[in-house]
């Protein structure tokens, strides 16, 4: 394979410890009338067995994207044009399903959807039917995927609701989306994002809109149902919070790469890329009040075009000349840490592959 | 601090804003929604207020009784315009109330709907001028200039229209339109809420800095409790109506004395990993207004619940133990809750 350079070998080595779900050079484009907006260009990440991964960056970085990428439910005109899902249901040992190269709307991505991978959104209100009781949208996900009458659904509906500590089941499984709270509608989503007993959840900013002790409560709730159904959970956030509370693994991704990744540690204590020590130091801390915060210059540049060097380059206080003119590589910077900056590497990335046949 | 000397700029008193309930038929009164009940605070020149709290606790009905936008149901809002002459905003005309705006502005928290799209830089930034002063676009044309610079904005830009800046840019075209007319009083809701930290960390600087140049008061609202610990001398913290704490924001940090910000303080994800903190995670949602329990409005989610408070309403008194700290709490003086400064210690860095 020849996206296996050398310098990735190290961090892949402690990969091959047991993931369950391997990304490999994604590159989801959206192709408009204006142009090809390269949302997701080329993206390696990995999710372990039973662990957390966490995906951070700013607004516009892919982060979303690349978790949509993951069941094919990203919005037109988005589509996958390159790059693979691995997903390992059962062990690593076992032959993998290639998401990528299964049909959209096809019947073996919609076993997999919701039963194997399920995904809880930001928006609970947009992501349930108001036309619908909460009842009936946890037992459609269930009956779906598993044959129970509809009177064993509903008590697995009603079971699942009390397990994501909605008060009264037995009552709230006939209330409508809109007669629940904010915090309640989340659990809720939820509910029937678990009901089928995934292996892996896909959370793309389940709290960000939902009040400070609420969100705490919803954290707490993924973190224990996480470790009651051995579930492997990918988390999409801004918010450094979060994921300091809630994931084993990072990766920071910037104008739809990804940056760094490594351990939680690695990045909170030994954060190499200057786009994610800059990220860190922009956020108001105690011991710092009043003091002018470190700002990152510039802004992310318009989504239609890339600069030729390294992404950050033109925001970057570290650059160099080489960095406006080369791509570097993603390279090891510590054990199953890597940064892709050329203060780590000389190295430049791979020529583009199948890049030429998308414009 | 000389705070207890100076005269304040803005003083609330026992504001009220109750908001009728009506149903049936004859649209009978039924019932009132209590977004604000029984707020005061003071504010001094060039001074910020933090106001915290969780969606629905009646932070923006608040500030929009400042502004004028909505007429309290009782109380006082005394503002102390530049002339020294004092007036009660709750109680002013029209007239007064359009003049008194001219010094009280406010900010916007989503800088995409809070611009309209279809005016070009100079028009948005010109219009309170326009309004107010009767400056068409060549007689203000400087003066929008002027104000794009101070924000940090390119005046070369000023015929764009909002669709082509950044999230970030646009909340600085929203800040100097409020600063358009020299105002003494800026009112910012959630004024950052909707940007990036990266961009978050410009705006706030701007916020400081323009503070500093130009001796503006702020009354800053957000849900986020390490944004408001940043920008704030003093803070206030809502709930459901009431301001249950408020105190110099270092101490509220510090040593919280009601459980509410005890909660709110540790519910706080704190962006590192070695900040074990024990969380103290609340039951159930915030109360519903209009179905206020009796006694103190938290204790059916306190996790320190005593019999008196299901029974007796808590008024804000000051605690004994910490001056110019003052607590909505019947046991502020004898619980000892865990504020940041403990959390901190224990990251060991």
């Amino acid at each position: 394979m020849s996206f296996l350079r050398s310098a990735d070998v190290g961090y892949r080595r402690f990969l091959m410890t047991d993931r369950i779900l391997d990304i490999q050079n994604l590159k989801t484009y959206f192709h408009t009338q204006e142009g090809v907006i390269r949302a997701v260009d080329g993206v390696y990440l990995s999710v372990r067995r039973r662990k957390a991964l966490g995906i951070v960056g700013e607004s516009g970085c892919g982060k979303s994207i690349t978790s949509l990428s993951v069941l094919q439910v990203i919005p037109s005109p988005g589509r996958i044009v390159d790059g693979r899902v691995l997903f390992y249901p059962e062990a690593e040992s076992d032959r993998p399903v290639d998401l990528a190269q299964l049909k959209r709307h096809g019947r073996e991505l919609r076993r997999i959807r919701g039963k194997d991978i399920s995904l809880v959104f930001q928006e609970p209100m947009v992501a349930l039917s108001p036309v619908y009781t909460v009842g009936n949208q946890i037992i459609e996900a269930l009956r779906l995927h598993e044959p129970h009458s509809k009177r064993r659904a509903r008590e697995l509906a009603v079971e699942m609701l009390d397990k994501v500590g909605i008060p009264n089941p037995d009552v709230m499984v006939d209330r409508y989306t809109f007669e629940l709270s904010g915090g309640m509608r989340q659990r809720a989503l939820i509910a029937m994002a678990l009901v089928c007993g995934p292996k892996l959840l896909i959370a793309d900013e389940p709290t960000t809109a939902i009040d400070v002790t609420i969100q705490a409560q919803i954290l707490d709730l993924i973190r224990s149902l996480q470790t009651d159904m051995d579930m492997s959970v990918m988390l999409i956030t801004h918010d450094l919070g979060v994921i300091a509370e809630m994931v084993d693994d990072i990766v920071v991704m910037y104008l739809g790469k990804v940056v760094e990744s490594g351990s939680l540690h690695d990045i909170f204590d030994r954060a190499s890329h200057p786009y994610t020590v800059a990220l860190q130091r922009s956020i108001p801390r105690f011991q710092r009040r009043g003091q002018p915060l470190e700002v990152i210059r510039g802004n992310v540049p318009d989504p239609y075009t890339r600069p030729q060097g390294c992404e950050f380059a033109e925001r970057c206080p570290k650059a160099m000349n080489r960095c406006f003119q080369d791509k570097p590589a993603m390279a090891e910077v510590g054990d199953r840490h890597s940064a892709k900056c050329f203060l780590f590497t000389d190295e430049v990335e791979s020529a583009p592959g199948r890049e030429a046949n998308v414009r | 601090m000389s705070d207890n000397v100076r005269q304040p700029m803005l003083e609330l008193i026992n504001l009220r804003k109750y908001f009728p309930v009506k149903k049936g038929f004859f649209r009978r009164h039924v019932a009132d929604v209590k977004a604000v009940d029984g707020v005061s605070f003071s504010l001094y020149e060039g001074e910020t207020f933090g106001l915290v709290g969780e969606s629905g606790c009646g932070k923006t009905t608040l500030i929009k009784n400042i502004v004028g936008a909505l007429r309290p149901t009782s109380g006082q809002i005394l503002f102390t315009d530049a002339g020294g002459q004092t007036h009660d905003i709750a109680r002013a005309d029209r007239e007064r109330i359009e003049a008194i705006r001219r010094d009280i502005q406010m900010i916007f928290q989503d800088p995409f709907s809070s611009l309209n799209p279809r005016m070009t830089v100079q028009d948005i930034i010109g219009e309170p001028l326009l309004v107010n002063e009767g400056k068409g676009r060549r007689a203000s044309r400087a003066r929008v200039a002027e104000l794009m610079e101070l924000v940090g904005l390119n005046p070369e830009l000023l015929r764009r229209y909002p669709h082509a800046f950044s999230g970030g840019q646009r909340q600085r075209i929203g800040i100097a339109r409020a600063l358009a007319l020299d105002p003494k009083l800026l009112l910012a809701d959630e004024p950052t809420s909707a940007l990036d930290v990266s961009v978050q960390a410009q705006i706030l600087n701007l916020f400081m800095r323009l503070q500093r140049e130009l001796n503006l008061s702020y009354i800053f609202i957000s849900h986020d409790l390490t944004v408001v610990q940043h920008i704030s001398d003093r803070a206030a913290v809502m709930y459901v109506g009431h301001i249950v704490e408020t105190a110099e924001t270092e101490r509220l940090y510090v040593s919280p004395k009601h459980p509410y910000t005890e909660a709110l303080l540790s519910a706080v994800p704190y962006p590192h990993p070695d900040v074990k903190k024990k969380k103290v995670v609340l039951k159930g949602g915030a109360a519903d207004p209009q179905l206020l329990p009796a006694g103190c409005p938290f204790h059916p989610r306190c996790p320190y619940v005593e019999a008196l408070c299901s029974t007796r309403f808590p008024s804000l008194e000051e605690v004994t133990e910490s001056q110019q700290h003052w607590s909505a709490c019947h046991y502020a003086d004898s619980l000892s809750l865990r504020g940041l400064d403990t959390l901190e210690e224990s990251a060991g860095s």
